[in-house]
């Protein structure tokens, strides 16, 4: 991703400074008044100047142009990395381990991220998600889960995360993302996840 | 008593009905005259001060540790602790199983379950097989305890004898006694004389306490009804044997 | 001389207990328990009483409903008729026709007869009778008239009600209610049926996760868990209109609703952060908090009397069974083996606690007997045996297993005889809630 975008970069560049090497053949600095005694001068010269210079000025206005859509572009293309970024920072789920609704150090750094992203954007809210994996009992679960995303919740309003933003919502053993019955799957299943509402 | 409970024909298919209020401790029943229900002893109380776990407290009955039916050879073995044994039991309560770090009741149940379902035995062998199986282990016991001599040296060896042809009729009738086990709240017990002749032929049956319910001193008269005749008496004078039929499992 | 004559008496009176045994002439024996558990019973053929062609299709439905019923109970052995000497045909169906002897000598206990008679288009009359064999004695004697096909099963269950009730003083397994949670299509939803498996019948259709199916103790009423896709609410069914509310309550997590004898409702929710256990009024509003701290205190339920609340608390580091006496506010512990016992239920008559406890092998229930204190394993998997909920006959516990890989609902009992599954159709079936009301 970052390569590709180095490259996007290096191609805007080109064209930009190929716009300015353009631009600065062609265009002038404003077109100054002419002193009045130079007004002598024969019409037809004046006329060609004049045509010379709109053509100047147009090609300015052109390479000026383009040059803004592509800035425009280019910021539009920072925004849509920077928002995917930040949604991949939200979607980043925290895992727990057995029988334990404890935040891991990689918990803490995924949910730091996530509370960047809650500050820059003021317009969003989050839902937490609570899960297990199927060993324990269903309601067991259910209070488990809760305390997981609860535990997550804290973290965020600690970081400073209004809590009118935040919702919890436990889910228990009923939403394992790997249905299988290993070790492996488990692992996979107690977690939270999060999910921007808005 | 081992001789019993291997005789139990209440197998049924693979996912056997497994009483678990049948006690493990049942051999003590057949070498000492029944007085009294020893029932108070053997009961495993709650937060008994000897459990060594930290959290005290709750005293689990019974993973039943059902053992294997060990063959007759074993009852000489347990037998031989049996004095020091009811000494202890008269002391104090039994201490309970759990305490001997075994290995998880789940195991130990599984095993013994395994092992009885290895041992256990068509519903047709009642009838027929049962008399050879019990003289069989009948005459190793006396053998055995020829062998040993008279336990207690001031009683004659009729005691022993006596104990035994009690634990034989015991056997048997409980064998032909069905009543249904919903109901173990309320305990009910009856008293019954049987007079029999010296080939153990069962004459009349008399109810001489009634245990209130109909239904109960029925299934116990039906269960001496069904006996008919009882192993021949180590004594011929032996005429009448008085029964007093427990709802409840020791 | 008297003297002498005096000594000696004594003397003998005092040496009798140790005269040979040849004086003796009785002995004393105690036998304590049965050999056999169960009683054994025996169908007869069903007997046309009255000229007439093959027996129509209800007098089929009774006999196969007669045997489905009777092989739920344990203290039943169903005999088959090669058992008996002579067969199982019958010259008639009362008393007076029945030769019970050659039934007692095949060891049956019990001798049910089935006779019918059509009774023009549509209608047949089924008479039903249990005898004991041993005394003759007719114990259950009923006529039935079906027009309908329902009313097989109906009458069926009737006399099965009247024949345990005279057996064992119980009859609500015949005439009582379930209510499950079934999974189908990914979503879970909450089902009632009976405890043979019959009347079927879907409750909700939320396309969600509907969990902890709770009745009320008069049997009207029904509460669960809506985990909807973004929060939790409480529905409230009410069997005699058929309508589902749904209720929104503090805090973001509801979890085990628990009817109380009395009708209000408990259940735990995490008002404060943290689940704890509160009860509501009629109109479902907080009303009062009855368990409150820093553990999770979920899962409450209720004896007939409604003296005692059972619950799970994980206020000593994970989750154990606990006893709130409500008068008194007393707790008690009730579990101490294993880290993670949850699902108790009271029996109706307060007595016997059940829970299921998670073991190396799987959950497994447990039955604590408050009176003895002590406890007994009543299921032993494989796979896990979890949520045991007690009939109201204090005795039969449904729970539910996946001990064939996917999770169906059981029936066990409570000194742990063999389990019989329950039939519920296609779909996972957990959290079995038993209706405590007899006679629907």
């Amino acid at each position: 991703m970052t390569r590709q975008r180095k490259i996007k970069q290096i191609i805007l560049l080109g064209m930009v400074l190929a716009a300015l090497v353009l631009g600065s053949g062609c265009a002038k600095k404003q077109v100054d008044s002419q002193p009045s005694d130079l007004q002598a001068e024969t019409a037809g010269e004046q006329a060609g100047e004049t045509a010379m210079e709109r053509e100047a000025a147009e090609e300015e206005a052109l390479s000026e142009a383009e040059e803004y859509r592509l800035r425009q572009a280019e910021a539009a293309q920072r925004e849509a990395e920077a928002e995917e970024e930040s949604r991949e920072a939200m979607r980043e789920i925290i895992y727990f381990a057995f029988d334990s609704y404890e935040l891991s150090p990689e918990a803490r750094e995924a949910l730091k991220e996530k509370a960047e992203v809650l500050e820059n954007n003021p317009g969003i809210d989050l839902l937490i998600e609570g899960h297990c994996d199927e060993r324990g009992t269903e309601e067991y679960n259910l209070a488990l889960g809760e305390r997981r995303a609860r535990a997550a919740y804290e973290y965020l309003v600690l970081l400073g995360i209004s809590p009118d933003r935040l919702s919890i919502i436990s889910f228990g053993e009923e939403k394992p993302l790997d249905p299988g019955h290993t070790e492996e799957a488990w692992d996979k299943n107690r977690r939270a996840q999060f999910r921007i509402t808005d | 008593m081992i001789l019993v409970f291997s005789l139990y024909p209440p197998f049924q298919g693979s996912r056997s009905f497994i009483d678990l209020d049948k006690p493990v401790y049942e051999v003590e029943l057949v070498n000492f005259p029944q007085k009294k229900p020893t029932s108070k002893a053997e009961k495993i109380p709650a937060k008994a001060p000897e459990k060594p776990k930290a959290d005290t407290g709750l005293k689990k009955q019974v993973q039943p540790r059902i053992p294997k039916a060990p063959p007759p050879v074993e009852i000489a073995q347990k037998k031989k602790k049996q004095p020091a044994a009811l000494k202890k039991k008269e002391d104090k309560p039994r201490k309970a199983p759990s305490t001997q770090a075994p290995p998880t009741p789940e195991k130990v149940l599984a095993s013994a379950m395994a092992d009885i379902e290895k041992n256990a035995q068509p519903e047709k062998r009642e009838e027929p097989e049962t008399p050879d199986y019990l003289a069989q282990a009948l005459s190793d016991i006396k053998q055995d305890v020829k062998q040993r001599g008279p336990e207690n040296p001031g009683s004659s060896g009729t005691s022993t004898r006596e104990s035994l042809y009690g634990g034989l009729v015991e056997a048997r009738i409980k064998e032909n006694w069905r009543f249904p086990g919903i109901d173990d709240t309320t305990p009910l017990s009856a008293k019954v004389e049987l007079r029999i002749n010296s080939e153990g032929k069962i004459l009349e049956t008399t109810i001489l306490d009634s245990s209130g319910r109909p239904d109960f001193d029925r299934s116990v008269k039906k269960a001496i009804a069904e006996t008919r005749i009882l192993p021949r008496p180590y004594n011929q004078r032996l005429q009448k044997i008085v029964i007093s039929f427990h709802s409840q499992e020791l | 001389m008297k003297k002498i004559i005096f000594f000696l008496c004594t003397t003998i009176l005092a040496l009798s207990p140790f005269l040979p045994a040849q004086a003796q002439e009785a002995m004393h024996i105690n036998i304590y328990g049965p050999g056999q558990k169960k009683i054994n019973l025996l169908v007869s053929q069903a007997l046309a009483l009255q000229e007439s062609g093959p027996a129509p299709d209800e007098v089929r439905d009774v006999e196969q409903t007669l045997y489905k019923n009777m092989e739920f109970l344990p203290f039943i052995n169903i005999m088959q008729p090669e058992d008996i000497l002579g067969g199982t045909e019958l010259d008639g169906v009362t008393g007076k026709d029945i030769d019970f002897k050659r039934f007692a000598l095949s060891r049956a206990d019990l001798l049910l007869t089935l006779g019918w008679v059509q009774e023009g288009a549509g209608s047949v009359r089924v008479e039903l009778r249990a005898f004991e064999t041993f005394s003759g004695k007719l114990l259950v004697g009923r006529g039935y008239v079906i027009t309908k096909p329902y009313q097989t099963v109906e009458a069926v269950n009737r006399f099965c009600a009247e024949l345990m009730q005279k057996l064992t003083g119980r009859n609500g397994f015949f005439r009582s209610t379930l209510a499950f949670v079934r999974k189908n299509d990914g979503h879970k939803e909450i089902w009632t049926s009976t405890p043979q498996g019959r009347s079927l019948k879907q409750i909700t259709d939320f396309k969600q996760y509907c969990l902890s199916p709770a009745w009320n103790w008069k049997g009207t009423m029904l509460a669960g868990t809506l985990v909807g896709d973004k929060k939790h609410e409480l529905i409230i069914w009410s069997k005699k209109d058929k309508r589902l509310r749904r209720i929104q309550l503090a805090g973001n997590t509801i979890i085990s609703p628990a009817f109380h004898p009395d009708g209000r409702l408990f259940i735990s929710i995490d008002r404060y952060g943290n689940p704890d256990i509160y009860s509501l009024n009629a109109e479902f509003e907080v009303e009062q908090t009855e368990v409150k701290n820093w553990a999770i205190d979920i899962s409450p339920q209720f004896d007939r009397k409604g003296e005692n609340m059972v619950f799970v608390s994980s206020r000593l580091g994970n989750p154990h069974i606990f006893l709130l006496d409500l008068r008194t506010r007393k707790v008690k512990r009730i579990s101490y083996e294993g880290k993670y016992n949850t699902n108790p239920d009271i029996s109706p008559d307060g007595r016997y606690i059940a829970y299921s406890r998670r073991t190396p092998d799987g959950h497994r229930i447990i039955v604590h007997d408050l009176k003895t204190n002590t406890e007994r394993q009543v299921t032993h998997g494989p796979g896990n045996d979890e949520d045991p909920a007690w009939g109201p006959d204090s005795y039969f516990l449904a729970f539910s297993s996946n001990r064939t890989g996917e999770y169906r609902i059981y029936l066990a009992t409570r000194q742990g005889d063999e389990t019989k599954m329950i039939p519920t159709g296609p779909g996972e079936a957990t959290a079995p809630s038993w209706n405590p009301a007899v006679g629907r």
